[in-house]
């Protein structure tokens, strides 16, 4: 009986993937009791988003592909009717229009919408699997950017590209020419230079603080230098679990969010930086291998799409805080503070481990 | 268009990842992660003091810990410039944020107008700005309590003086960062400021100190100076100096009280003076006249000529002068009493005040021993009073004197002076001719003098200007109840260009009581106008009162019948000194 209910619970779920998951959330919480001052009620916070995320990834962990597919187009939908809703009404904090009011519930479609629009894409492309035709690159291209341009209108640019990667990432998958695709490379590199020349001067200026933090080290650049600082200090081994002075002293920004990354470096040093890469890296490499064992068109898209997704989430991020991107607002998986990514997240490997599971009982095409 | 084949197959072969896309997709993730390990081996391993340099320069901040400034007291303790703290509040900025509600109320309790506040808070570079200094720490207290965020207050010292403008020019004010400026807050500066301590500390981006790093230096805080000053005859000196400044019209005055034993002084007062709590407007207001302006004492110098004569040994007490008819000629000038006063004795030159009398005692001494004697008695150097701004008077060296000079010098023309200088050469006459050094600063011990005249000449002079305070001498409201006076007027012609004007400088130098003199007081008054300009007139009800009331104040014993004053007849003419 209780073997049988232990199946049942179980069965559904990577071990492999469970493993590495809930040893980097567990780093999370130690890294989040430090960034948040010690406060008890934000770890407590955090592990309750921790059971939600973990109880949803497990519910549709339960759900097949097929039944995935065929929920695809009215997921896409009326997450696009709700971005609308929020565009129209939603609620502004912090000078963005993200969240919208639904009666008891408050919710963000912009975080729905990057698993809609994978979802959506490889629905449209498995069905055209037949007869591909460069139109229908164009039209999944345009049934990408409609989500996209919402969110960046709210304005979300961590948000809206990392929808934008993941649909980008299904038609690339779905195999978008690479002569299509070098060829957009190179308008992109003649239209650039003339593009700029077309600019006003403080649109230059803020492109070029944008790319180079330190000329503008107390405004826009600030958050840039105190996370290489905090990092740098860091130093090898790190200066302990709490003791990181840049991040305890209230130097670093957003330190239990976007820069949590910078207050993990810090006290951790170089050799827990390059833990968690490796814990990253693990993740990413069992996403890999379940998307190429995929058994249909759908289920490899969107499998290879969220591997890409989450690798994309983790190049950003780190990369944000130790200075080599510009600064967008992606959290970092599992360590950042806040239930709703990380829900979008684990729905991802579960959506995964689904796909793992289920690919004896899809029929192969 | 494209073909329709070519693609067909291309997705058919797609089911599958092409091999090549594997591969790039592959090598993609892979240089990602090679990135973000380089990147961390850049920061965290290659480039680490670099950062680690910055991360401390940004959470370590050393600190000033302010000594508190010693108090200014008088010679019995009493308080005569006190530090008390007041608050400071400043901003930060750019971690200042209120809302309007917010911003009114802090306005409204800074008594400063919003737009002064949006002002200041507008320049977001800057991280520290004041809003308003030194306020009092009740104020400081409501302030913080409305809990703005980047608001922040800051303990500093305000320096008060409590007897304003009595004591301004001696104790002075003290400028920005409490340093000194004038008077005894310039002068000892040093010892009243102490040395600051610092504290190397933790700090977060709010300006909070998280912890020390290493331990404190404290403060070593200021020392008290206390002065030989008498508060309460300060006071009476401001008191009678204003009166009388005011009566005649005047442009300015001094007053010393002296003891006469000590050298200590109890009281220097001057007009125009200063609110030292806010010193504005102060040009021609802060000087400490008494010892940094000069002037030709006149008459007040007589005593020292017949001193002289004594001391040469060709003149006693008892010597007859003719002086009538009262002129006397030196080649082209010629030298003028008020009155033809005829035969004086060198007693009587004292007491009717007679140039021509000095005159002639004067021309028979050598000049290189009159000049060696007024040397002595302190004129041409300054006293070395522990005070700025010191000024030696002129004495002209005796090689250059024609006889012209050397008379007028005799009743004090020709030479010049300052208050400081004339009380202390009246030392000679108290201290039975002993010149005492003076000071500002309280001493313990009689400090060791200088024997400048013999006791019996010392003596012989100060009976002489006993004399002067009686009926028939210049001075008789210099009188004190109670008290023998000694004592000399000085009334002299103010030197402008092209030679002397008819403006006066009105002084009484004195002595009581007389028979062991305790005190000396000296008074000077500059341009009376209003009429009278006579020493005996101007300066001399001035000396009564601060010396009367002083001797009076400290115990004095009296060494005079209580109705010792003896006024002239109503219709008997007030000796009027000579110029």
């Amino acid at each position: 009986m209780i073997n049988r209910f232990k199946y049942y619970l179980l069965r559904s779920l990577d071990p492999f993937l469970m493993a590495c998951i809930l040893f980097t959330c567990f780093v999370g919480l130690f890294v989040i009791y430090s960034a948040s001052g010690q406060s008890f009620d934000k770890v407590i916070g955090q592990l309750i988003n921790m059971l939600v995320a973990l109880i949803l990834m497990w519910m549709v962990a339960n759900i097949p592909p097929n039944i995935l597919e065929r929920l695809a187009v009215p997921v896409f939908f009326v997450a696009l009717i709700l971005l609308i809703g929020v565009a129209l009404f939603g609620e502004i904090s912090h000078g963005a229009r993200r969240w919208l009011h639904l009666g008891i519930v408050r919710i963000q479609p912009s975080e729905l919408m990057k698993l809609a629009a994978p979802m959506m894409l490889a629905w449209y492309f498995a069905r055209r699997e037949e007869g591909l035709r460069s139109m229908d690159y164009l039209v999944a291209f345009i049934l990408l950017m409609m989500p996209v341009a919402l969110v960046m209108r709210q304005p979300d640019l961590g948000t809206s590209l990392i929808i934008f990667a993941a649909g980008f990432f299904v038609i690339f998958l779905a195999g978008l020419s690479a002569r299509l695709l070098i060829s957009a490379g190179v308008l992109v590199a003649i239209l650039t230079p003339i593009f700029w020349s077309m600019l006003h001067d403080y649109q230059r200026r803020r492109i070029e603080i944008l790319l180079d933090p330190y000329q503008d080290p107390l405004g826009a650049g600030y958050h840039t230098i105190q996370a290489s600082i905090a990092l740098g200090s860091g130093g090898i081994f790190g200066k302990g679990w709490l003791n990181g002075t840049q991040s305890q002293l209230d130097f670093l920004p957003e330190r239990t969010t976007d820069f949590i990354f910078a207050v993990f470096g810090e006290e951790f040093g170089l050799v827990g930086n390059l833990l968690l890469l490796a814990m990253f890296s693990l993740l990413i490499f069992r996403s890999y291998m379940i998307a190429s064992r995929a058994h249909n068109v759908f289920s490899r898209l969107l499998a290879g799409s969220i591997c890409l997704t989450f690798f994309t989430y983790v190049f950003i991020n780190i990369g944000m805080v130790s200075g080599i991107l510009p600064v967008v607002g992606v959290p970092l998986p599992f360590i950042s503070y806040g239930g709703t990514s990380l829900v979008t997240v684990l729905l991802g490997f579960g959506i995964l481990m689904s796909i793992n599971r289920h690919k004896a009982l899809v029929p192969s095409s | 268009m494209r073909s329709r084949g070519p693609i067909r197959s291309k997705v058919q072969e797609a089911v599958k990842l092409p091999a090549w896309r594997r591969h790039v997709l592959l090598f993609l993730l892979l240089a990602g992660m090679i990135l973000l390990i380089g990147r961390a081996l850049y920061l965290q391993s290659y480039n680490r003091s670099f950062y680690q340099k910055q991360g401390e320069a940004r959470y370590t901040r050393s600190l000033t810990l302010f000594a508190h400034r010693g108090m200014i007291k008088d010679r019995n303790g009493e308080p005569l410039a006190i530090s008390t703290p007041v608050e400071s509040i400043w901003a930060n900025p750019a971690d200042a944020n209120m809302n309007e509600q917010q911003k009114i109320k802090l306005a409204e309790r800074l008594k400063i107008d919003v737009a002064e506040i949006n002002r200041k808070l507008s320049n977001q570079d800057r991280e520290f700005v004041f809003l308003k200094r030194r306020i009092s720490p009740e104020l400081a207290n409501d302030v913080m309590a409305l809990g703005i965020p980047g608001i922040y207050s800051q303990r500093e010292y305000r320096r008060y003086y409590p007897e304003g403008e009595v004591t301004a020019h001696l104790v002075g004010f003290t400028g920005v960062d409490e340093k000194g400026q004038e008077g005894f807050e310039l002068k000892y500066q040093n010892w009243l400021a102490g040395k600051s301590g610092s504290r190397h500390v933790l700090r977060d981006r709010a300006g909070h100190i998280v912890e020390d790093l290493e331990a404190a230096k404290m403060p070593q805080n200021g020392k008290d100076l206390v002065l030989s000053i008498d508060r309460k005859v300060q006071y009476l000196a401001f008191r009678e100096l204003s009166k009388a400044v005011e009566q005649h019209h005047a442009q300015a005055g001094s007053a010393i009280v002296m003891d006469a034993k000590t050298g200590e002084i109890l009281a220097m007062v001057n007009l125009p003076s200063y609110n030292p709590n806010n010193p504005t407007n102060i040009a021609g207001k802060s000087r400490n006249r008494a010892l940094t302006d000069t002037f030709e004492p006149g008459s007040t110098m007589k005593p020292m000529a017949v001193a002289m004569g004594l001391e040469s040994g060709k003149y006693r007490p008892e010597t007859r002068l003719e002086t009538s008819p009262g002129t006397y000629k030196i080649g082209p000038a010629t030298i003028h009493d008020t009155h033809n006063y005829g035969t004086l004795t060198v007693a009587g030159v004292v007491q009717k005040s007679s140039n021509v009398g000095a005159t002639k005692i004067a021309l028979s001494l050598e000049p290189q021993f009159m000049w060696s004697m007024l040397n002595q008695m302190g004129f041409g150097t300054p006293t070395r009073i522990e005070f700025p701004g010191e000024v030696s008077g002129r004495l002209r060296s005796y090689k250059t004197w024609r006889p012209i000079e050397q008379a007028t010098m005799s009743y004090g023309n020709g030479i010049s002076v300052t208050l400081l200088q004339l009380a202390r050469a009246y030392t000679v006459f108290a201290n039975d001719g002993e010149l005492r050094p003076v000071t500002l600063i309280k001493s313990k011990e009689i400090p060791v003098g200088q024997q400048v005249l013999s006791p019996e000449n010392a003596r012989s002079v100060r009976d002489m200007l006993e004399t002067v305070v009686q009926p028939g001498g210049t001075a008789v409201k210099a009188q004190v109840m109670g008290y023998r006076v000694a004592g000399k007027t000085g009334t002299a012609h103010k030197p402008g260009v092209g030679g002397y004007q008819n403006k006066y400088i009105s002084s009484f130098v004195g002595m009581a009581p007389a028979s062991n003199p305790k005190l000396i007081v000296a008074v000077m008054i500059d341009e009376p106008s209003a009429g009278q300009y006579y020493g005996g007139a101007v300066a001399a009800p001035v000396f009564s009162a601060v010396m009367g009331a002083t001797l009076r104040m400290m115990g004095v014993p009296q060494d005079a019948p209580n109705d010792n004053i003896v006024m002239p007849t109503s219709d008997s003419a007030e000796v009027k000194e000579s110029m």
